[in-house]
């Protein structure tokens, strides 16, 4: 134990000091605190720019401009005379105007025309057609002189009403950043894995190192080292969150990514644990897959193409993933969740949506325990007798003859 | 007997790299390890290292069987190699540490050493910043640092300069005097043949000669007599159907033994030859590895 914890000190300081972590650190740290400084910065100063649109009013029918005004947010209003109409459509053209809205009356009913370049204002729209229809159904009432009640009856809407029973739009925002964090880290980090065997096999330091420690200690010490890296570099991602958040820099109600909101509150304390539990496991089991593939390579060279069916494999993982964020109840999602390599994700994104049981957590974290166990005994060979290893190329044949061997 | 090879076996499917070898190193004394490139040494310094296990045979230490957790082995590797991107003093402490010593004692050790071999300035380099030489130092130190029993050096002078091959005589001297047990492993013969009272001589992983190395070039059948070659030697000796090798003015005759030696003296002492050297020498190391090995 003492030996481990000195090959885990040794990796761990080798890890923290080395230029690639400094300054890989520090980049992300800038570039998270400089993202969310910038969309804050964005954002306030979009206030004052409101879209410009003007209203050119044909019909009796009248609209209070500056009643409408008072309801919208990011539109400014502002009426027109009939002769501008050209001159405005120009305008519109040419960018100096957002747009223009055209009340006309045909067969006696107002109608709205819409006239804009590209992009549509979504605002005001809806806005002044809803009034238009108010102050012409209010008209009517009072040209027809029909009663009160009736007109109550008349204005009456028919209400529709939401009832979902599983809304996995909610958790959608969510789910996305975990899966996409997993795959991201795993990737990075087991690559970090392989490269770091890979070199200290290349550098021949392992001829000295293993008459000194048990070549499967010195893995796990590896793989606990890089571990540790990794979480320093998350808690300095977390900082900066923290640092944006107490600068005001984001609404923890509000964030969003592409559009899709993570709504925190998805976030209890079970799914922060399945995340825990789901990312330990799946980061070792593909954590000793890369160690085994950086023990067959003679040459940090040769890992590229060594390493690519691990790289399928996430992969997979992450696509199967991105499906189960729209459709988690899929055969194709289910099954591939009680599948070890590909379960951390899958499974995980199942939990938060709220359609995995207990039965099937249970299940797959006993197969992923197992299948853990059972790469632990393969890897554990692999590298044992990778590390030994010098040669050509590495070929699958090589490595299940190696597994097969005492 | 501090260390006892005994009927080692062990194959790379059907390449056999060492057969049938059988070998014995008394405490405090040196084992020169020999042979040609491929005959087997290095697999069986892993072996002793316990980096590869034997299919058959046995490694004895002080009558034990060779545990390594109870044997404190310094071992050079053939193929040198450090931690490029951590700092020398770091991987050194690294090192002496896995080997069980604590931080303070592991720090003295360095310094010492990086006193000893003059290369104090470069304790906080990295490894990757130093010239090869210099990390083959490095190496070495890595090697003694905890003080070991046994060393174990594999072509230790490989790549040295004529300065670093001396200082590394010099600090294998220091520990054949402190009576550590060592094995010199080498393809040249010259450079350890001044160390080692024993030798092994390898050929397709079998001991084609091995024991004490004086011993060895007592009994080896021939002795090489060298005589200056004047006007009508060689004649004589054509005459007497004795035969000789011409090397630049000097005359090479193998005889048998001491008698032989001097029948030829006498025979040219009456044929009135003039004699300006009559010298005998035992055959060196290296001619002995060459007619064996070849």
């Amino acid at each position: 134990m003492k030996k481990f914890s000195t090959v885990f000190k040794f990796h761990l300081k080798e890890n923290l000091t080395s230029k690639a972590f400094k300054i890989s650190t520090a980049i992300i740290f800038v570039a998270i605190l400089a993202f969310l400084g910038y969309s804050n910065w964005a954002n306030s100063s979009d206030i004052g720019n409101k879209d410009k649109i003007s209203l050119i009013n044909q019909t009796g029918t009248g609209i209070d401009v500056k009643a409408i005004n008072k309801t919208l947010e990011e539109t400014k209003l502002n009426e027109a005379g009939e002769s501008e109409e050209k001159n405005l459509r120009k305008k519109v053209e040419q960018g100096d105007l957002d747009g223009v809205l055209l009340v006309k009356e045909q067969k006696g009913v107002p109608a709205l025309t819409y006239i804009y370049k590209n992009f549509p204002n979504n605002e005001a729209v809806p806005v002044v057609s809803q009034a238009l229809q108010q102050a012409y159904i209010s008209n009517t009432i009072a040209k027809n002189k029909i009663g009160a009640e009736i007109a109550a009856s008349l204005l009456a809407t028919v209400q529709v009403k939401d009832e979902v029973l599983k809304d996995t739009s909610n958790t959608f925002g969510i789910v996305y950043v975990f899966v996409f964090f997993m795959y991201i880290f795993i990737i990075a980090f087991g690559q970090m894995i392989a490269t770091a065997v890979a070199a200290e096999k290349s550098s021949r330091v392992m001829e000295i190192m293993i008459p000194k420690v048990k070549p499967i200690m010195m893995m796990y010490a590896k793989i606990a080292a890089i571990l540790t890296g990794a979480i320093v570099q998350i808690a300095f991602i977390v900082l900066a969150g923290g640092i944006a958040y107490l600068a005001g820099w984001f609404d923890a109600n509000q964030l969003s990514i592409f559009g899709a909101a993570i709504d925190l509150s998805n976030l209890s304390p079970g799914v922060i644990a399945a995340f825990i539990a789901y990312f330990v496991l799946g980061y070792l089991l593909y954590a000793m897959l890369y160690a085994a593939v950086g023990s067959m390579v003679s040459r940090t060279e040769d890992l590229g193409s060594s390493q690519f069916p691990i790289i399928i494999l996430i992969m997979g993982a992450f696509f199967i993933g991105m499906r189960s964020l729209f459709d988690p109840s899929t055969t194709l999602v289910v099954v591939s969740s009680y599948i070890p390599f590909f379960s951390p994700i899958v499974t995980f994104s199942r939990i938060v949506a709220g359609e995995a049981g207990a039965m099937e957590i249970s299940i797959t974290i006993a197969i992923l325990l197992v299948s853990l166990w059972i790469i632990n005994r393969i890897a554990g060979r692999i590298y044992v007798h990778g590390v030994m290893h010098y040669g050509g190329k590495v070929k699958l044949k090589d490595m299940i003859q190696v597994a097969k061997n005492r | 007997m501090a260390l006892e090879l005994q009927y080692l076996h062990k194959s790379f499917g059907h390449i056999k790299a060492v057969s049938n070898l059988t070998l014995t190193l008394p405490t405090g004394e040196v084992l020169g390890l020999l042979g040609r490139n491929g005959a087997g040494k290095t697999t069986t310094i892993k072996m002793i290292l316990g980096l590869l296990v034997p299919d058959q045979g046995e490694i004895r230490w002080q009558g034990n069987k060779l545990d390594r957790n109870r044997v404190s082995i310094g071992y050079l590797p053939e193929e040198r190699g450090l931690y490029q991107k951590s700092k020398v003093s770091d991987q050194l402490r690294y090192f002496a540490e896995l080997e069980g010593m604590d931080r303070q004692s592991a720090n003295k050790a360095i310094d010492h050493w990086l006193e000893k071999l003059q290369i104090p300035e470069h304790k906080d380099k990295k490894a990757s910043d130093l010239s090869k030489g210099n990390q083959q130092k490095i190496q070495l130190i890595a090697t003694l640092i905890h003080d070991p029993e046994l060393l174990i050096l594999d072509e230790p002078f490989s790549g040295l300069d004529p300065v670093n091959a001396n200082m590394l005589s010099a600090i294998i001297e220091e520990q054949v005097k402190k009576k550590k047990t060592v094995i010199l492993s080498s393809h040249r013969m010259e450079q350890i043949e001044t160390f080692c009272e024993n030798v092994c001589l390898m050929k397709d992983g079998q001991a084609v000669i091995q024991g004490r190395l004086s011993e060895i070039k007592q009994n080896y059948g021939y002795r090489n007599l060298t005589l200056f070659n004047h006007k009508g030697m060689e004649e004589k000796l054509k005459e007497w159907k004795v035969s000789y090798e011409k090397k630049m003015n000097d005359l090479l005759v193998k005889v048998k033994d001491d008698s032989e030696a001097f029948q030829l003296f006498n025979r040219l002492h009456q044929a009135n030859l003039p004699l300006r050297y009559f010298k005998m020498l035992e055959p060196t190391l290296n001619e002995i590895f060459l007619e064996k090995v070849r």
